[in-house]
């Protein structure tokens, strides 16, 4: 199965472009629900923090999403990747903590945390001058 | 998938029944309907989840703010009817033991009394 790729503009007008992408490979390909449910929102978390954080303001710059399923670890490998500022959201992002009780969360917070637990692994690399993170998501449902 | 926002009223109690994806692009519009409701006078809120197939991070940012809101409220918030995905969500995110989360919408009105 060759890899998928999309890109758009950080623009956060532009973010639904990918999600209805993303959606339809999803269909297309047939994958269950629930691991369609993990992928679309690894993507969708990793894909909104760049756009709406990972660059200057004013600056113009890409955001690009390839997916692929590798038939010999029967994983799903999702790579977000973007020409932003130098940031590894699995290191530098606050770090959700799930047992706080109600009055000492933040409203946010929660999405890094998600996608390390929703996957299998998760990595992050700078190469380039493009952040990439790469998330793994078995193929068969739990 | 956009959001449907159902509204229905009864006994005092504003049900919001939900459809679609509670999204980054459509959770707004449900922060502005909750916010609506909790200007009122004595606001108490139940979602019913039953047409929600896809919370993101965003959705559950404004499923933590309207519990933070409605503490001022005697806690009168409840969610029913949440589907398996979503409540694989709600509960890594440890917020399954910190929300009102019943099976249907007679048990999140009785939580209302």
């Amino acid at each position: 199965m060759p890899a998928a790729e999309k890109s758009i503009d950080n623009s956060i007008d532009k973010l639904d472009e990918l999600v209805v992408w993303l959606k339809d490979w999803l269909e297309s390909h047939e994958v269950p629900k629930s691991i369609a449910y993990k992928l679309r929102f690894a993507m969708e978390e990793i894909a909104t923090n760049a756009v709406y954080y990972g660059f200057p303001t004013g600056t113009s710059g890409t955001v690009t999403v390839r997916i692929n399923k590798d038939t010999v670890t029967e994983r799903y490998q999702l790579d977000i990747l973007d020409d932003g500022e130098a940031f590894n959201p699995l290191e530098e992002a606050p770090e959700a903590d799930p047992n706080l009780e109600m009055d000492d969360r933040e409203l946010g917070g929660l999405g890094v945390f998600l996608v390390k637990n929703l996957s299998e692994d998760c990595h992050y690399e700078r190469r380039d001058g493009w952040n990439r993170l790469t998330v793994c998501i078995e193929a068969e449902a739990d | 998938m956009a959001l449907t926002i159902e509204k229905h009223v009864s006994d005092g109690i504003t049900t919001l029944e939900l459809s679609g994806d509670l999204d980054t692009a459509t959770a707004g519009e449900l922060e502005t309907t909750v916010k609506e409701i909790i200007a009122s006078e004595h606001p108490s809120i139940i979602f019913d989840m039953g047409g929600i197939s896809y919370v993101s991070s965003f959705g559950l940012r404004v499923i933590v703010y309207t519990s933070k809101a409605m503490r001022a409220h005697n806690d009168r918030f409840a969610m029913h009817s949440i589907q398996h995905d979503v409540m694989e969500i709600l509960t890594i995110s440890g917020l399954n033991r910190l929300l009102k989360v019943v099976e249907n919408q007679d048990e999140a009105v009785a939580l209302m009394r």
